[in-house]
């Protein structure tokens, strides 16, 4: 006996006759049954499994049901992990012609345009953390210490279109679908109700914002195929949550998002950076294709003159190319003018994306104020003329004076706003900086922010005035949001000339960016200030802004040493 | 009706003559309403340090300084107690940046109220208060508080032993209602029976 499997075949549907045979000979209680057992010689009594079969479903199901169901089989197992026991499953519905292992195939990843991999190591408290290295094209990994949801490992492969009409001809039934999540090989979350129309699926990690998207160059979950492993013992803070669509809400998992985002931004830069190149190559094949026939004209105009005989037969060859020519001289203007058109266009959506944020901060402005003042009519509208009030009614009566005066201020501030455009004028750097921080100083007051400033030079650049303001409202701002819980407030402003740069830091003593995320903090939706209205938009405006000043933008060591933030800018000019 | 109590005000962008409170001030003379807090701790350390008083707290939704929420300061006094009386004010209307999850956990509040305050007048809060005020005229805590304001003899008389031997003064036992110990409530469900046990016997 000891040498044997045990081999327990339990019905379950003798279960369900049992129970409701209770009419004839007395309850039988489901202790009762006995299920038929044998035992199978073996070598290694340690081996165990369960094999469990299917064979009627009280409903009948259609051809695409289970396709989708092999679909979501398929992914009930990560396809990198290497589990130490088998996990099959075996689709078999002879009506529709399906007898397949249900195992999502490895292949469909070498597919991927462009992939990476990040592993940890526990020993040494390093978690992997990836971006994307312009200068050489690839994505490259930095060491970070192993944040709070533990240590994961992960891979990421996207598709671009090509790749992505590829993928579709191999697996027609499996879709680019994001992320998955596994825990120990086996999939941990979520099985998310299945829906036809891609847009309205649900996504745990919220990748999928839509707005703005494909001006951006924001990555989708159908562009990417991507596995999260992660284990019971070195990630107990990832918990799924009861109705498995999702998982515990707690800080572990909130800072898990984040990194997976950091980690996905790297993909967005890879994207635009692939774009770029493309639009470089497109131009470069069409500047090629103009100097070919003006060598095939020369070399042709060349034979003529060796040999005018030749003339008639050659010279509607020469007129021919020289159509061509014009066409392609034709196509590349027209070019040029829709990648001026494209810039036009994405700065006016950036325009309104600015506007879109500003709005927000200027509307709760004139709210307050607004309210502040109905208050004080009010008081005069209930009271008026009591005597013993006396004291109040002349300190509301100022007050709102002074609160009018704001309002009118605010108001400017917003019609100068919207009347501006994105033409270059010439502007003084210091009255632009001040004209800006003036318009803080309410904020700054209320919210007991010191603000130092160090605008030495006087500069005058033929630039764009709406630019720098847009730089320049998004930095304060989003240092007024970083700054909200420090015990000393301060933001220091700074410029001066270096060479044909004019350098720009920004600081604040708010609670600083992680080193990891310094070249993500710049993409668009990526906040850390979502609590108090942050929506990651405004360092994604000031990075575009810096680069249609053919600028750079980096996030540095701050300024005020351990804590806080600095951004440091560089914008060229000629003096 | 002789009513002493606190208004407390936690909002960061309120003072004392802010004509919101003017008003209060003048509707309701006999509340002492100087209580104004722009800090929400320090707000929430006075509110939790006189739980032993009549009070209404008025809750500011958002703090533009400080990281703490008015809905963080609501469930700090919800520890302590859930009979204050916590009316929370916001500049928005609900659900333009209120999330539906922390409109779900204020609805679930007892003792509760909201005020837009972009879209009420100086009546809406008056009315809320009212309100409060015959809530209060009922509440076991402030019947058992008028009684001792009315017959401060029997403030320090025991009002009740535990089988251990701990002894309560009345002047105990209100506060153990405010701060809904265990004590205070079986008080209160014990008090409560007891009487409609006697009306019934003195009916036979």
């Amino acid at each position: 006996m000891t040498n044997n499997w045990l081999n327990v075949n339990i019905n379950w549907s003798d279960y369900y006759h049992e129970k409701n045979e209770d009419s004839n000979s007395g309850i039988t209680l489901f202790t009762d049954l006995e299920n038929p057992y044998s035992f199978e010689p073996t070598t290694n009594i340690e081996e165990s499994g369960t094999k469990l079969i299917i064979t009627s479903l009280r409903e009948p199901w259609t051809k695409s049901e289970v396709e989708h169901l092999i679909r979501e089989i398929s992914k009930l197992v990560s396809p990198f992990s290497n589990l130490s026991f088998p996990f099959k499953v075996h689709v078999i519905a002879e009506e529709f012609n399906i007898d397949q292992e249900a195992i999502r195939s490895i292949e469909g990843f070498n597919m991927a345009t462009a992939s990476f991999s990040i592993d940890f190591d526990k020993k040494r408290d390093v978690q992997q953390s990836v971006f994307f290295n312009k200068e050489i094209k690839e994505f490259q990994t930095r060491d970070i210490p192993i944040r709070s949801f533990g240590g994961i490992k992960m891979s990421v492969y996207y598709f671009d279109d090509a790749a992505r009409r590829n993928y579709r001809k191999a697996f027609p039934n499996n879709h680019l679908d994001g992320f998955k999540v596994y825990r120990d090989g086996i999939i941990a979350t979520p099985f998310a109700e299945t829906n036809e129309n891609p847009d309205q699926k649900r996504d745990i990690l919220g990748i999928d914002k839509r707005l703005w998207q494909d001006i951006f160059s924001r990555v989708s979950t159908r562009e990417f195929i991507g596995t999260i492993e992660i284990t019971k013992e070195g990630n107990p803070d990832i918990i799924d949550a009861t109705n498995r669509q999702d998982f515990v809400d707690n800080t572990a998992y909130q800072d898990l998002k984040d990194f997976i985002i950091t980690q996905l931004n790297a993909v967005q830069e890879f994207k635009i950076d692939a774009r770029n190149s493309r639009k470089k190559t497109n131009q470069q094949g069409l500047q090629d294709a103009a100097d070919d026939i003006d060598r095939l004209i020369d070399s042709v105009s060349d034979i003529t003159k060796e040999d005018p005989s030749l003339k008639p037969k050659l010279n509607p060859l020469i007129n021919q190319a020289k159509k061509t020519k014009k066409s392609v001289s034709t196509a590349i203007s027209e070019q040029k003018k829709e990648a001026e058109e494209f810039t036009r266009k994405e700065n006016i959506y950036l325009s309104i994306m600015s506007l879109q944020e500003y709005a927000i901060h200027i509307t709760h402005a004139v709210r307050t104020t607004l309210n502040q003042i109905r208050d004080r009519v009010e008081f005069f509208y209930r009271y008026y003329p009591d005597p013993e009030e006396k004291d109040l009614f002349l300190l509301y009566a100022k007050e709102m004076y002074e609160k009018f005066i704001t309002l009118n201020k605010v108001i400017d501030f917003m019609l100068s706003y919207s009347q501006s455009n994105l033409k270059p004028e010439e502007i003084d750097i210091k009255d632009t900086f001040e004209d800006i921080f003036r318009g803080y100083q309410n904020i700054f007051q209320k919210n007991g922010i010191t603000l130092q400033t160090n605008f030495s030079e006087k500069l005058i650049l033929n630039s764009n005035r709406q630019f720098f303001r847009d730089i320049l409202q998004n930095l304060i701002d989003n240092s007024i949001k970083a700054i909200a819980g420090a015990s000393n407030k301060i933001i220091r402003c700074s410029y001066e000339v270096q060479e044909n740069n004019l350098v720009v830091l920004i600081s604040d003593t708010g609670y600083g960016i992680p080193i990891e995320n310094r070249e993500q903090v710049f993409a668009l939706y990526y906040t850390t200030t979502e609590e108090q209205g942050g929506a990651g938009v405004g360092l994604y405006i000031v990075k575009t802004r810096v680069e249609s000043l053919k600028g750079t933008i980096a996030v540095v060591d701050s300024e005020f040493g351990e804590t806080g933030t600095t951004f440091r800018i560089s914008i060229p000019f000629k003096k | 009706m002789d009513m002493n109590f606190k208004i407390v005000f936690i909002d960061d962008n309120l003072t004392e003559k802010d004509p919101f409170v003017q008003n209060i001030r003048k509707k309701f003379p006999h509340a002492d309403y100087n209580n104004i807090f722009q800090n929400p701790k320090e707000g929430l350390d006075f509110v939790l340090e006189n739980l032993n008083n009549r009070m209404i707290v008025f809750l500011d939704w958002k703090f533009d300084v400080f990281e703490t929420t008015g809905l963080d300061v609501l469930q700090s006094i919800r520890e302590k107690t859930s009979l204050l009386y916590v009316i929370m004010m916001s500049a928005n209307q609900l659900g333009s940046n209120i999330n539906p999850a922390s409109i779900v956990q204020m609805m679930n509040e007892e003792h509760f109220f909201y005020i837009d305050r972009s879209n009420s007048d100086f009546n809406t809060s008056v009315e809320i208060i009212n309100k409060i005020l015959k809530h209060w005229q009922t509440d076991f805590d402030c019947v058992l508080e008028d009684w001792l304001v009315k017959h401060p003899e029997d403030n320090t008389k025991e009002a009740y032993r535990t089988l251990k031997g701990n002894s309560y003064t009345w002047n105990d036992i209100l506060r153990e209602l405010r701060l809904q110990s265990e004590i205070g409530k079986s008080f209160e469900k014990m008090t409560n029976e007891f009487y409609i046990y006697q009306i019934n016997r003195s009916k036979k």
